[in-house]
């Protein structure tokens, strides 16, 4: 057992390795379906509807004789492409806000802090569907809500750690010599805040698909004809006697999506010790 | 004297915090597309005939709707109506929007309860004992399967539980009134789906406080396991976790959106939702206030209990956070 020694941390986390390989698997059966799959998503096959799971459709086929299994792996890329896009835009946001309040500290953290707090104590759903309600359901407006309101737990947990690290002494020094506030922010505070936030941002990216395809499937996002993951399963419920795998085949598919960015954010987590106290701010 | 100023000051905080989303709620409304007039009096672009009627019949409209004086003098009518309890009607029934929440309060308040029951259960039993196998079998395995609980969509656990409590094996009363025949199954499965996040919170705090010198000094004079954990470690352990117990209930109000309409429950949530689709937008107004209205008299009530349940708060006005 020398070798397994030799290997990094990352590499020996059980949690790590299985949600990593996940989404691997998930990103590449999605990426490819194209070059793998005979099927058009959007070909009707009136000979062929509710076709349980067979050889030539594995996962069946819907109520318009398609089939099921390249529609899941298009809904995929829409779910995927478009929270990830999300999660980026979240991030960034967050970050700037974060360190902004953490570095200047004063009236203007004073003023973050307490729209932080306000944004905080309210239920995001909530806000998501006020944005659908006020601007019609549609997919791009809520995204459009989920942004507005997402990053601010990552705008708190960079806050606190910048709030943290701001009084290490290698932090100081750099002040001491007279560095920069652009030099201090992009060369010491942004590095160090970037590894973690990631990790968190793995498994917020997680909630943010269940958001979106759960709100989605209450018809709030993304709508019918697309075969995002929430709609689809939407699209099947009525059918849920006579055709399970309309329901199961888009919901384990989120299932699976979902386990694995937790699996692999979790792994992460757990070996990053210095991060437990923002895993409980975070919850 | 302590307890009225921190009193104060928590009140202070929730009309502020009032202010805030009533402002923000304002100007929602007035961004949203369209014009409410329209919607009154439906699509005009078939009228055929006298135009300048169509115009007066506007005119009037927008004079009954309060909508022909400035954005400030409307935001100031607005927050008087809303002082006075009036949300307006509602555009699909014409019924008074306070009558028709209330009808559907029930629902949501006892699903949310009931929820958040076997959320804080769940949540203590299970955190209890993965703080104290840190690091052994038990530990992994509950956290494993948080983590397996966490990922399962609350719409996919739905729909398959009711298949089959409802369908296969019908023990579970799809129709009827607000009781426990009614609320068990939607309430258990949001109540699960909830917990783990919690379940994590409760350990880590837990795992926290018995490396503190009080459970060491507790053990040194010969207190009992149970004792240590029970009384000791939990009281001050929870402490902190109390203004998140606040939150999430607030999120099952909100997160029972979903699970009210699977479950077909009478609700607030899937009143939400009926009127996005109907854009009846003083409903949705009405649902956005009374969410906010909880969600403030919420953090009001765990801010408050702080000062009952911790001295330190009591006799010197210090804030746990």
């Amino acid at each position: 057992m020398k070798l397994k020694t030799h290997l990094p941390d990352t590499v020996r986390s059980p949690m790590v390795v299985s949600g990593f390989l996940l989404l691997l698997a998930i990103i590449l059966s999605i990426s490819t379906f194209q070059f793998t799959s005979d099927y058009d998503p959007a070909i009707f096959d009136a000979g062929n509807r509710f076709n349980p799971p067979s050889v030539s459709n594995p996962l069946g086929t819907d109520r318009y004789g398609r089939d099921v299994l390249s529609q899941v792996l298009l809904g995929g890329r829409i779910t995927l492409a478009t929270c990830s896009m999300a999660m980026i835009t979240v991030m960034f946001i967050g970050i700037t806000f974060g360190i902004v309040a953490g570095y200047s500290g004063g009236i203007v953290d004073r003023i973050l802090l307490s729209l932080i707090d306000v944004l905080l104590s309210f239920p995001s759903t909530v806000l998501a569907i006020v944005i659908a309600g006020f601007f019609g359901p549609s997919l791009k407006n809520l995204l459009i809500a989920v942004t507005c309101f997402w990053w601010v737990r990552f705008a708190q947990i960079t806050r606190g750690m910048v709030l943290k690290i701001i009084h290490e002494p290698d932090i100081e020094a750099a002040v001491a010599i007279g560095a920069s506030r652009f030099t201090i922010i992009f060369r010491e505070l942004l590095p160090r805040v970037t590894g973690p936030i990631i990790i968190l941002a793995t498994m917020e990216l997680g909630k943010l698909i269940l958001t979106i395809s759960g709100l989605s499937f209450l018809g709030l996002g993304a709508q019918p004809p697309t075969p995002e993951w929430g709609a689809l399963l939407s699209d099947g419920r009525v059918y849920l006697t006579r055709a399970p795998h309309l329901i199961f085949a888009p919901g384990i598919a989120i299932f699976l999506t979902v386990l694995s960015l937790n699996l692999l954010g979790e792994g992460l987590l757990s070996l990053n010790k210095g991060l437990k106290k923002e895993e409980v701010e975070l919850l | 004297m302590i307890v009225l100023k921190l009193l104060i000051y928590r009140l202070i905080r929730a009309m502020v915090l009032l202010w805030i989303v009533s402002l923000m709620i304002f100007t929602l409304i007035r961004l949203a597309p369209g014009d409410p007039v329209d919607y009154i009096l439906g699509a005009n672009d078939l009228a055929i005939g006298d135009t300048g009627t169509i115009e007066l019949q506007k005119k009037q409209v927008r004079k009954n709707l309060g909508l022909d004086v400035t954005a400030t003098q409307q935001y100031l009518n607005w927050i008087k109506r809303l002082a006075l309890f009036d949300l307006g009607n509602s555009y699909r029934s014409g019924k008074s929007i306070v009558s028709e929440l209330a009808d559907r309060l029930p629902a949501t308040l006892y699903l949310a309860g009931a929820a958040f029951l076997v959320q804080v259960s769940i949540a203590l039993g299970f955190g209890i004992i993965a703080s104290l196998n840190e690091d052994r079998w038990a530990d992994h395995l509950i956290r494993l399967i948080g983590v397996l609980f966490v990922a399962l969509p609350s719409f996919l656990l739905g729909l398959i539980l009711l298949e089959i409590f409802a369908i296969r094996y019908p023990v579970y009363d799809m129709i009827g009134q607000v009781s426990f025949k009614r609320m068990w199954l939607p309430a258990l499965t949001l109540g699960v789906l909830t917990s783990p996040p919690v379940m994590r919170l409760i350990r880590v705090n837990l795992i926290r406080e018995y490396s503190r010198q009080y459970i060491v000094f507790g053990r040194s004079k010969g207190l009992g396991k149970k004792r240590l954990v029970g009384i000791h470690a939990l009281g001050n352990g929870l402490l902190p976790i109390l203004s998140v117990f606040g939150v999430n209930l607030a999120g099952l109000f909100s997160g029972s959106v979903i699970i009210e309409s699977i479950f077909v429950l009478p609700g607030i949530g899937r009143y939400a939702v009926e009127s996005i689709f109907a854009r009846d937008y003083p409903a949705i107004t009405g649902y956005v206030l009374l969410i906010t209205f909880i969600v403030i008299l919420l953090n009001l009530f765990v801010g408050l209990s702080y000062a009952f349940i911790d001295p330190r708060v009591r006799n010197t006005g210090y804030i746990t956070k």
